[in-house]
């Protein structure tokens, strides 16, 4: 609800900084005895068309996506939240949701599957030349789900 | 076009934000397997924040997904009535507008989509304040000098904080926004990841997000950065997707003209 109420004192700040920013990977089994498969990213970018122009429906989809996690990530890094807590917000849920709805209309499983998600942060630097670097460290590691 | 405009300076405003609304209805329409019971944003999930037993029910009236779902398609068929002139501009209308577009983002938590969903706000008011002012000049003015204020204010302080950095400054951050980008957009970061074609970007992109309020001062000038700035979210439309900054602002830019005059 705080958030809605800045909508009516924005900070016009857009791409100044560009710090860390979320990753969200999934990998899937299909049955507890297997092997996980590799982690993967999410989502991948989309093809641009000029229809794109008017309609962006999967576009702003994806960016509302990228700005929950970016959210969820600050709040649980500034809160410094036990797992358990986490686990239980609904900000949590949202990202649980994310992979699973990925998985139905991407993957469109034919029989049961378990998953497990996480959460990189990717830290990008600039090193004023143009060598400009980043790094990965994980942040959440979710526990096996099963779809 | 100036006579056009100064007929009534808000004609256009109206226009191209109730197209930029029905433009984002057909998309949420589009997208709504994900707000869905079982899509991302599900109401029995999002239901668990609302912990009044009285808040819970008027908030699962309005947001459960089907009965979300008429609200954004009635919200659209509102804007097609003031874009079309199916009726005249009320009041009523643009407070329906403005609260579904709140609704909106307590359903989501917050901005769908950033900034522009701030903007869209402020035009609201904007077109909901002279809607209440009776055809009367004087709020009408006000209205366009809201508008204006922040459309000059949006440029202005996201071109310092950029300022501010001195990656901006000497180019080395603008190749790393390519990465937070819905596209592939390899072939373009690796030509930004040329220092002198960077520094040089970075620093017409800053001045001119500094320098925009300067629009004000004269219809030509005014032109000028409407046009540029038309260029500017053309461009982060292809590079980025960011196709709702490019109808939103683009629906300020008549009222900006208005006050250039």
């Amino acid at each position: 609800m705080r958030s809605v109420f800045k909508i009516f004192f924005p900070s016009w700040k857009f791409f100044d900084q560009l710090g860390s920013s979320p990753q969200l990977l999934f990998r899937i089994k299909s049955t507890v005895d297997d092997q996980f498969d590799e982690w993967k990213n999410l989502t991948t970018p989309l093809p641009r068309r000029l229809s794109l122009f008017f309609i962006n429906a999967d576009g702003n989809l994806k960016m509302a996506c990228d700005n929950h996690l970016h959210r969820t990530m600050i709040q649980v890094s500034q809160l410094n939240l036990d797992a358990e807590i986490v686990e239980a917000s609904v900000d949590y849920h949202i990202i649980k949701n994310m992979v699973e709805f990925h998985l139905k209309e991407v993957l469109k499983p034919s029989a049961p599957m378990l998953y497990q998600f996480k959460i990189n942060i990717v830290n990008r630097s600039s090193s004023g030349d143009s060598s400009n670097e980043s790094s990965q460290n994980d942040f959440l590691t979710s526990r096996v789900y099963s779809l | 076009m100036t006579t056009f405009l100064i007929i009534s300076p808000l004609f256009w405003v109206e226009k191209l934000a109730t197209f930029a609304l029905l433009l984002q209805t057909v998309e949420f329409v589009i997208v709504r397997k994900s707000y869905a019971d079982s899509g991302i944003w599900s109401w029995p999930h999002l239901v668990q924040e609302y912990r009044h037993p009285l808040l819970r029910k008027i908030a699962t009236c309005l947001f459960s997904y089907r009965n979300f779902l008429v609200v954004i398609i009635v919200r659209g068929l509102v804007a097609a009535v003031l874009l079309f002139n199916i009726i005249p501009s009320s009041p009523i209308l643009f407070a329906f507008l403005l609260l579904t577009t709140l609704a909106i983002m307590v359903r989501w938590r917050g901005p769908f989509n950033g900034g522009s969903d701030s903007m869209f706000v402020i035009l609201l008011t904007a077109l909901l304040i002279n809607s209440l002012g009776n055809a009367s000049d004087t709020v009408t003015i006000a209205a366009a000098w809201y508008i204006t204020f922040h459309t000059c204010s949006s440029y202005f302080l996201a071109g310092v904080a950029k300022l501010k950095n001195p990656h901006w400054r000497n180019g080395s951050l603008l190749p790393l926004l390519f990465d937070t980008s819905i596209y592939d957009v390899k072939s373009i970061q690796k030509t930004m990841l040329n220092p002198m074609i960077s520094t040089i970007v970075s620093w017409v992109i800053v001045l001119f997000e500094v320098s925009f309020p300067l629009a004000i001062l004269k219809p030509q000038i005014a032109t000028f950065y409407i046009a540029t700035g038309m260029l500017f979210h053309l461009s982060n439309i292809y590079l980025f997707g960011l196709s709702r900054f490019f109808w939103v602002w683009v629906a300020t830019y008549p009222a900006l003209y208005y006050c250039s005059q």
